[in-house]
């Protein structure tokens, strides 16, 4: 390779190397507190009996509370049901809606994705609290019921189900379109000759999809997937309100007990393992197999004809979607607002909305410029070691919110007590939100670079080869050939980044500086902590509106059309 | 390179807060109340002090305040749990003050007895009940809900609950380790359904006839009756207060507190603020807008004065900061999840 190649090497690969090291730097301090020896609070979740306790009781009742399990593998249990119940429906939901929207012919298919996109914009903790507001009189009704036929035991038994219920609705509501978006991308920019070829050979459209499309939209799939993941496994709010016991809830309960950042810090890695384990079987499974789809127009146009009946019948799944996912918990917020709005809030959340706005397009931005550094890098530089690069800079996302967020106060405490570059993070995070928004950028990258390696995955190396024949520099290759294919992965990337970020909350919590508050933390300390959901279904109401409105402003700007020439 | 474009990028969106010579005092609270940016905003109109403040987790700001260390900015660090001041205090995050207003407004048990942190506003953890299913003779004492009687009528949120963790504390504190647990477990398996929701779903559980008796505090039920919502205030006509052990130590009390941080730079006007708290002027005004207590336990709503007047338990709050780990051990121990 001639001098000028290799700098440029050296620059693409250097910049991808240093956001790695500014993801790493959060994760280091982690790691540093993990090392340290288990403490009391690790004792209380791995011993049945840590502190001898139970031996305090007359043994009549020592019988009776010694516990079967250990915290540790109840949580581990409970964690895996509701992480493998949430993937399963909303990859099956998010497939086969993208699928139906794909395949076939039908009328406002553009207006049809971008309303079943919507659930997006409601935070999962406002979601819970939505449901759980709905069905309150319903479960406790319905539990006196099961308890007056069959007893206190089956109560027990039906309180669990019920909850477990409820969290995989709700959860499987705030998080499908993540699957949706990404295979709906995915799907669309297959090309039409591929699915004409299936269809001349007999092919009905359930094998094309099994044979052809879910092959060549699996990088994309499997990305909203793990998305879908990491969500759940760091959900804390939802579970919270719903009441179910998770590894993540434990974190918190054991930092509230005992001052132990080291415990919640270990239980945090058992997630990041599960986390780990979960990327590893992908890429075993996906083994070595590569698919690339080349786009052309007219994919609207094409797809199967359908009668009345059928047509009929996807039209009210989708709306069925819908009614449950979005109108339902909006119509209940409406209803909370409609008794507590009063003026006076109003004006108050005018501060709210900017500083949300401010931040969610300044973080969205910068993470998806980030984004797209890495994977063209990536795509430059096809290498093992590329990849587990680009791997490590989406760490961030592995983390529960709140733990990364400790991670980088303890790294600025560490530099503004001990450094030259004090003046620098005094500035990024005491005296602007900068420093905020390169931390939701830690935190969100891979929301972003998932939908756009993806996308940049389904473009066939020999466009670039092409584009190389005909002396395009790799810039000119960049800006007329790679950006208008990508558009579809932007625009998907983007909206999840925006409302992502307008709807972040444990990190907004610790990092900010004085005086910044956001609609999520407005809303969250009306549901979540003074319980007055009346008054706090106005910042949340308009959280949800903010983000179908950012969600609105995406769509119409990746619109505009742009010439392929 | 990076460093310059994030710079630029920085000056193109940000606005950032200038940084004028004004006088300020810079607040770390774990309250997100609406009513608490009125108080603010009456103590800047006062003082002409402007009050800047960062909101979160109590574990959150208290790990911020220790990274941050000498150079913390912040000069006040409030809680609303009297644990989490014990627990910042025993950190040494907090400096003593002295102070005769605060000696005089906040009774000694509300407050550090080295006057590092002092209460402002009080909430009484008490027991609330069917109206028509329970006498309110059946239920004297946190200890009563024990008794076999009790069997399936109880709900209470979980352990992980920091008021339940210093209910817990104080029973220590009065009974002892094993007394404590046995308590823990026998409400535990008293209770109706496993603990779960926020003190609200407790009270709505009694309300609807899943439970009898729900272990709340009382502004919640204040929420409850002058809510904005008819469903709220359907269910808050459903139930009673009771405030447990008033012929022995008296009911379990908590606090929202302050104190002033061990590198605060504006240290005077911390000392003004917390003092401004205590004031006559303020503590009338928190019971009227979150329904709690104020530090003198005077009723000066009429919803106070419906409930009656009570005897709290005079214990010093530094205790439940002290038993607190112990607390979350015995929760375990008795499988109150």
């Amino acid at each position: 390779m001639n001098r000028r190649g290799s700098i440029s090497k050296w620059f693409w690969i250097l910049g991808v190397g240093s956001v790695c090291a500014l993801v790493g730097i959060p994760l280091y301090q982690i790691l540093v507190e993990v090392l340290q020896s288990p403490t009391d609070g690790w004792r209380m979740l791995t011993e049945k009996d840590p502190d001898g306790l139970i031996g305090l009781l007359p043994p009549e009742m020592q019988e009776e509370l010694l516990p079967e399990h250990t915290v540790l593998y109840l949580r581990i249990k409970s964690t895996c049901i509701i992480l493998f119940s949430v993937i399963l429906c909303s990859s099956l939901l998010g497939v086969t809606l993208a699928w139906l929207l794909s395949a076939f012919q039908l009328r406002g298919k553009a207006v049809i994705t971008f309303l079943l996109a919507l659930p997006l914009a409601i935070p999962s903790y406002v979601m819970a609290s939505c449901y759980k507001q709905i069905t309150a009189s319903w479960e406790l009704s319905t539990s006196i019921y099961v308890r007056e036929q069959y007893g206190a035991e089956a109560l027990t038994q039906y309180d669990q189900w019920w909850n477990y219920g409820l969290a995989i609705i709700v959860l499987t509501c705030s998080y499908y379109p993540y699957v949706f978006l990404a295979a709906r991308s995915a799907f669309s920019s297959l090309s039409p000759e591929y699915m004409e070829s299936a269809r001349m050979l007999g092919d009905s459209s359930w094998r094309i999809l099994r044979r052809v499309a879910l092959p060549i939209a699996r990088p994309a799939i499997v990305a909203g997937i793990m998305l879908v993941a990491l969500e759940t496994l760091n959900e804390y709010g939802a579970m919270k309100i719903i009441g179910i016991e998770t590894l993540l809830t434990e974190v918190f309960k054991i930092r509230a007990g005992t001052n132990d950042l080291n415990t919640a810090v270990r239980v945090a890695g058992c997630i990041m393992l599960m986390v780990f384990v979960l990327l590893v079987g992908e890429q075993f499974l996906r083994g070595r197999k590569k698919f690339h789809a080349s786009r052309s127009g007219g994919v609207a146009k094409s797809g199967l004809r359908l009668s009345k009946v059928f047509l009929s019948g996807i039209y009210g799944f989708c709306a069925l979607t819908l009614l449950v996912a979005f109108v339902l918990p909006l119509s209940e917020l409406l209803r909370l607002a409609s008794h507590g709005v009063k003026l006076a809030d109003m004006s108050s959340l005018l501060g709210p909305v900017w500083d949300s706005f401010r931040l969610a397009i300044g973080a969205s931005a910068l993470t998806l410029v980030v984004a797209m550094f890495i994977a063209y890098t990536n795509r430059l530089f096809p290498k093992w070691w590329m990849m587990a690069m680009s791997k490590m800079s989406t760490l961030g996302y592995a983390v529960p919110g709140a733990i990364l967020g400790i991670g980088i106060v303890a790294w600025n405490g560490a530099m503004i007590n001990h450094s030259s570059m004090a003046g620098l993070i005094q500035w990024l995070f005491y005296q602007s939100t900068v420093g905020l928004m390169i931390a939701y950028g830690i935190r969100f990258l891979t929301v972003s670079l998932g939908s756009i390696d993806a996308g940049f995955k389904s473009i066939r190396v020999s466009l670039d080869e092409a584009s190389a024949v005909l002396s395009g520099s790799r810039w000119q290759t960049f800006w007329r050939i790679h950006l208008p294919l990508l558009r579809p992965s932007i625009f998907a990337g983007l909206l999840i980044l925006f409302v992502d970020v307008m709807k972040e909350l444990p990190m907004t919590l610790i990092l900010s500086p004085f005086n910044t508050e956001t609609l999520a933390i407005n809303a969250y300390s009306l549901f979540a902590v003074q319980e007055d959901y009346a008054r706090g279904s106005l910042p949340a109401l308009i959280l949800v509106l903010a983000g179908i409105g950012g969600m609105v402003m995406v769509r119409l700007l990746l619109r505009t059309p742009k010439t392929i020439s | 390179m990076i460093k310059k474009r994030i710079t630029i990028a920085a000056m193109m969106l940000m606005s950032t807060g200038a940084v004028l010579a004004e006088q300020v005092v810079n607040l770390y609270s774990q309250r997100h109340y609406p009513a608490d940016k009125e108080v603010f905003a009456l103590f800047t109109e006062k003082t002409g002090i402007k009050v800047n403040v960062v909101t979160a987790n109590a574990d959150e700001l208290i790990k911020r305040l220790q990274a941050e260390g000498e150079k913390s900015p912040a000069d006040v660090l409030l809680t609303k749990d009297a644990a989490r001041l014990s627990w910042a205090a025993s950190l040494g995050l907090y400096q003593p003050i002295a102070s005769e207003v605060l000696e005089k407004n906040v009774p000694a048990h509300l407050r550090d007895p080295e006057m590092k942190w002092f209460g402002f506003t009080q909430r009484a953890r008490v027991l609330i009940y069917a109206k028509d299913r329970v006498k309110a003779d059946e239920l004297k004492t946190y200890e009563d809900l024990t008794k076999p009687e009790w069997k399936g009528r109880i709900v209470a949120r979980s352990a992980s609950n920091i008021y339940n963790q210093s209910l817990l504390s104080a029973i220590i504190a009065a009974s002892g380790e094993k007394e404590a647990l046995i308590w823990a477990a026998k409400v535990r398996q008293n209770m109706a359904r496993k603990p779960q929701g926020s003190d609200r779903d407790q009270i709505r559980a009694v309300a609807s006839g899943l439970a009898d008796v729900a272990i709340a505090n009382s502004y919640y039920l204040g929420l409850l009756i002058h809510s904005e919502d008819p469903k709220d205030r359907e269910l808050a006509a459903k139930v009673k207060i009771a405030f447990p052990n008033q012929e022995g130590r008296g009911t379990h009390v908590n606090i929202s507190g302050i104190g002033v941080c061990k590198h605060a730079k504006n240290k005077e006007n911390a000392i003004k603020f917390i003092e401004f708290l205590s004031s006559k002027e303020v503590q009338d005004l928190y019971p009227d807008k979150t329904y709690e207590y104020p530090l003198s336990l005077k009723m000066v709503t009429p919803l106070h004065k419906s409930w009656g007047s009570f005897k709290p338990d005079t214990l010093n709050l530094k205790a439940l900061g002290e038993n607190n780990t112990k607390a979350v051990k015995i929760f375990q121990a008795a499988q109150w999840e």
